[in-house]
């Protein structure tokens, strides 16, 4: 490593935390959203930073990430007081913050995402040379194998999110946070980050982690801090907080259920798919789905287990008709073929789709909650086109109170909603569509425990009533509990199929896997 | 330690700015009534005499004193301008923090207004002798502004959608010098020339627009494309030169026409030549542009687009032919301000209009609409449109040279857009 962390480490000592926030209170407006709130980051040790969506989690991290700057309390860093006034300020002091979203430059390389902002340059012409090596000489110390020619934009996620890790290496970072890191990743990358998480620790870095996944938490924590409605719950370590013990520290009750789903009982065939498949498109070698055999029944609700690259988001939406008629095989509505064309063919035939992303996909972040809950039933709610301002209203409030959302005001933008209610915003505009089939791709992801369960029940609800569903969940436990039958695929086939019953995590998981050592084996 | 309480310092700052601003504006409005009450002159004249007699000022103040001498009124009114836009910025940062009181001062139709409150302002401080309290100076801005505003609202169409067209200008020459052929020299009715003018127009925008929406090729691009087609098919068929009321006979000498009865119409004015038929077509094609953005499935698609496009999609939004047909309407609304513009220059000019799309997106801007889609309206448009037109006929008014007039207008598109600025 270079002189200058060198200097850092002798002054450190062994009492003092690297970081430590004291009595922090933040508020926006007359919100207060950060009461008194304690923070200590010891070096070596992995923090998980627990709370529901709302709890402050993220306002916490941006006041030490300098993104914040007005806020009451104090900041210590290796004992000094310290205010961050930019994230450049914070990333001088030695600390780095990888969000959610994270802030390379997709269209420049590895090399350069390293070094930017801080280019190694001579009388302002960069050296490109000397940065290469450098770069390659970090990832090799840190087990990346990512050439560091290629462009950001071309690498997958996960290897973007490593140039993150990487660029704030670069920068001598002795605490590293990183917020909800692996909601993007499959098992293996979530391994690989694991294991460099622990390479951090032993070289004596601190770890902010910020999840809302139990398995990661009981896997990576040495200590936990949980903040609730922005105060501090408590702080204790791992090994004392069992997850029955966490989640009540959480939430604040005890959790009696969280999967509530009641016996289905299957009602007639709802969608029957004959050797569906989605053709291959710009860039793809072969079929992102082959040849896909599957009946959902009235009532019922059909998880679709698999790996990332599995296929599965894009049968959904090769069946919603986003591929446009880049689809071959049967698919039958009631008996009926589904007309795939267009998404919007697909919603008057009574079939609707929850996306992976309500940010990217889902929702219109400018417009109100009336906006987007009417958009895709607009059609049926305008005669000849002309909008009923008072009906659109009405036919809001009745679905947000079905699908339990809290806004302060319908006409209120959805940016500034927190993800829960947002991804309620999106299961209503559904709703509003009185969909026959529902395709509901990660409806979880990304929302805190009481929205969590506030979805399952509405799922269940719905299927009583004699909603189809087909669920797409990364979450494996979710996947069991909520689904009647599990349909695994792997590289866009089927490669299993359960019952209730016979499914369990380790048989799902290695169908999911299974394809692939079959054909190495 | 932050307290819970509801006055918080920064609604309390935005309080006394606001009454600043408010007591200033007052000042200001009340000046300027006895102004055009008691006549230009004489109020000045008092006002000068009054602050002679007072003993000792003038040896004091020098310099100053000797402006105040000569233009009394209107040195007094630029002292309550300035108090006014300090109570305003006041208020506007401390809004930026507060909640509650200050917090309207963050919508875009109040910083739009606020806007053309201080451009009113400007003319209410330099009135230019009394010229700003007559009514036809009123009329005449209204009038200037209305080729403007039809642009601007067909601009605030296709910028709300996400995208942006550069050809206005362009197709209201073309329409402009069709229109003008059609009336002078080959004398069609207006029930024929009309109607095929808007057909050109609304054209030319479904060519940009299919283009751009259909064949996925930037807008900008796309419209720019278009900018310059429309304009050298306005001089093909013009043949490059003015069409006007001097029409060619066959062995090439000149006979001159009467103005077509459609152009006297359009140009004419109603109410007791209180206000132009141009401004009356202006209103009524904005109105109609309001109800098909605010009432009509279209506009809800059309902002949906623009927020986000394929969120839209995914809804059974029908994209593609949301976006080509708000480019029809803005070549529709080109079209219209083509026929005015021939009939208020009784002629049909190729190289006219040229520039007027980027007056059309400042105004579209600087009423508050984004330029990145999404969010906006036609009512900002419309007070964008206002503050514009008011801005030039101050400083026209005034003989304020044409060089510096640009200059200003492009300092204050640029404090406009600042002041617009989404705050979090």
């Amino acid at each position: 490593m270079s002189p200058r962390s060198q200097v850092t480490d002798a002054h450190d000592t062994d009492n003092e935390p690297l970081v430590r926030m004291v009595r922090i209170s933040k508020k926006f407006g007359t919100n207060q959203v950060l009461r008194n709130v304690d923070l200590e980051i010891r070096a070596g040790e992995v923090l998980v930073l627990a709370g529901e969506n709302g709890a402050g989690k993220s306002t916490l991290i941006k006041i030490l990430g300098g993104v914040h700057t007005e806020f009451d309390g104090e900041i210590r860093i290796q004992g000094r007081p310290v205010r961050p006034k930019s994230p450049s300020d914070a990333a001088a002091l030695g600390v780095a913050v990888i969000y959610q979203e994270l802030s390379l430059v997709p269209t420049m390389t590895v090399a350069d995402n390293v070094f930017l902002g801080r280019s190694i340059a001579k009388r302002g012409f960069v050296n490109h040379d000397e940065q290469r090596r450098r770069a390659q000489r970090l990832l090799d110390q840190l087990g990346i194998e990512i050439p560091v020619e290629s462009r950001v934009e071309d690498l997958p996620l996960a290897l973007q999110q490593l140039t993150e890790i990487a660029k704030a290496l670069a920068r001598n970072a002795r605490v590293i946070v990183m917020d909800e890191p692996t909601s993007a990743l499959n098992a293996p990358e979530v391994e690989k980050l694991f294991d460099l998480v622990n390479d951090l620790k032993r070289r004596g870095c601190g770890i902010v982690y910020i999840t809302h996944k139990m398995e990661e938490i009981q896997r990576i924590a040495d200590r936990i801090t949980v903040l609730r409605d922005g105060e501090h719950v408590g702080t204790a370590p791992a090994s004392d907080l069992p997850p029955a013990r966490l989640i009540q520290w959480l939430v604040g009750r005890e959790i009696e259920e969280q999967f509530p789903r009641h016996a289905a009982t299957p009602g007639d065939e709802r969608l029957r798919l004959r050797g569906f498949t989605v053709l291959p498109m710009r860039g793809q070698l072969r079929p992102p789905v082959e040849n896909i055999d599957l009946v959902v029944r009235a009532g019922e609700i059909v998880g679709i287990g698999g790996l990332q690259g599995s296929g599965a988001s894009e049968l959904f939406m090769g069946l919603f008709g986003a591929y446009g008629g880049n689809v071959r095989g049967e698919a039958l509505l009631d008996g009926k073929p589904l007309r795939i064309q267009s998404p919007s063919a697909a919603i008057s035939q009574g079939v609707a789709l929850l996306t992976n992303d309500r940010k990217a996909t889902g929702l219109v972040l400018s417009m109100s909650v009336i906006a987007n809950v009417t958009l895709a039933g607009l059609r049926r709610i305008s005669p000849m086109g002309w909008r009923r301002p008072a009906l659109e209203r009405s036919i809001t409030a009745g679905l947000c109170e079905r699908v339990s959302l809290r806004a302060a005001s319908l006409d209120m933008e959805v940016e500034w909603l927190s993800g829960g209610n947002q991804q309620k915003v999106v299961l209503a505009k559904w709703l509003q569509t009185e969909p026959r089939l529902l395709l509901l791709d990660e409806p979880t992801r990304g929302i805190d425990v009481g929205a969590k369960r506030e979805v399952y029940q509405l799922m269940d609800v719905l299927t009583r009533q004699g909603l189809a569903i087909l669920l797409i969940t990364s979450e494996l436990p979710e996947l069991l509990a909520m689904s009647d039958r599990i349909v695994v695929l792997h590289r866009g086939t089927v490669t299993a199929e359960f019952d209730r019953s016979a499914a369990t995590p380790e048989r799902v998981l290695a169908a999911a896997m299974g394809r692939q050592m079959a054909n190495r084996g | 330690m932050p307290n819970q309480n509801q006055n918080s310092p920064g609604s309390a700052r935005a309080k006394v700015g606001l009454a600043v601003f408010l007591v200033s504006l007052l000042i200001l409005i009340v000046l300027f009534a006895a102004e055009v009450w008691v006549g230009f002159g004489d109020l000045d004249q008092r006002m000068q005499k009054a602050i002679s007699g007072l003993p000792g000022i003038g040896s004091m103040l020098g310099l100053a004193v000797n402006f105040f001498h000569c233009h009394a009124l209107t040195a007094i009114k630029v002292v309550f301008y300035v108090g006014a836009i300090i109570g305003l910025a006041i208020a506007a940062r401390a809004g930026r923090e507060a909640r509650g009181v200050a917090s309207w001062l963050n919508l875009p139709v109040c910083r739009a207004i606020l806007a053309l409150v201080l451009v009113f302002l400007l003319g209410v401080v330099f009135s230019a002798e009394g010229a700003f309290g007559i009514i036809g100076t009123h009329r005449d801005a209204l009038r200037q502004a209305s080729v403007f505003g039809l642009l601007a609202c067909g601009m605030t169409l296709v910028i709300i959608g996400g995208g942006i067209d550069l050809g206005v200008g362009s197709v209201l020459a073309l329409v402009s010098v069709t229109f003008s052929l059609m009336s002078i020299h080959w004398g069609w009715q207006p029930w024929v020339s009309v109607p095929v003018c808007l057909l050109l127009g609304a054209m030319c925008g479904g060519l940009a627009g299919t283009i751009t929406a259909g064949f996925r090729i930037q807008p900008f691009v796309a419209t720019l494309a278009m900018m310059v087609f429309a304009r050298g098919l306005a001089k093909t068929i013009s043949g490059g030169t003015k069409v006007s009321t001097a029409v060619k006979n066959p062995d090439g000498t000149f006979r001159y026409v009467d103005v077509p009865a459609v152009f006297r119409f359009i140009d004419s004015r109603i109410l007791d030549g209180n206000l132009s038929v141009v401004t009356v077509i202006f209103i009524v094609c904005a109105v109609l542009t309001w109800i098909l953005l605010a009432r009509h499935r279209w506009g809800t698609h059309l902002y949906a687009i623009g927020g986000n496009e394929e969120a839209a999609r995914l809804s059974g939004v029908p994209v593609t032919s949301t976006k080509i047909l708000s480019y029809v309407a803005s070549g529709l609304l080109a079209g219209v301000a083509g026929m005015c513009q021939a009939a208020q220059e009784q002629q049909g000019d190729p190289e006219t209009g040229t520039g007027y799309e980027l007056t059309a997106i400042a105004i579209v801007v600087i009423g508050g609409t984004t330029l990145t889609g999404g969010r906006g309206g036609i009512g900002l448009t419309l007070l964008g449109t206002l503050t514009i037109g008011y801005l030039e006929k101050i400083l026209s008014i005034n003989a304020v040279p044409e060089a510096s007039r640009l200059m200003l207008t492009g300092v204050i598109i640029v404090a406009a857009v600042l002041a617009q600025r989404r705050k979090r």
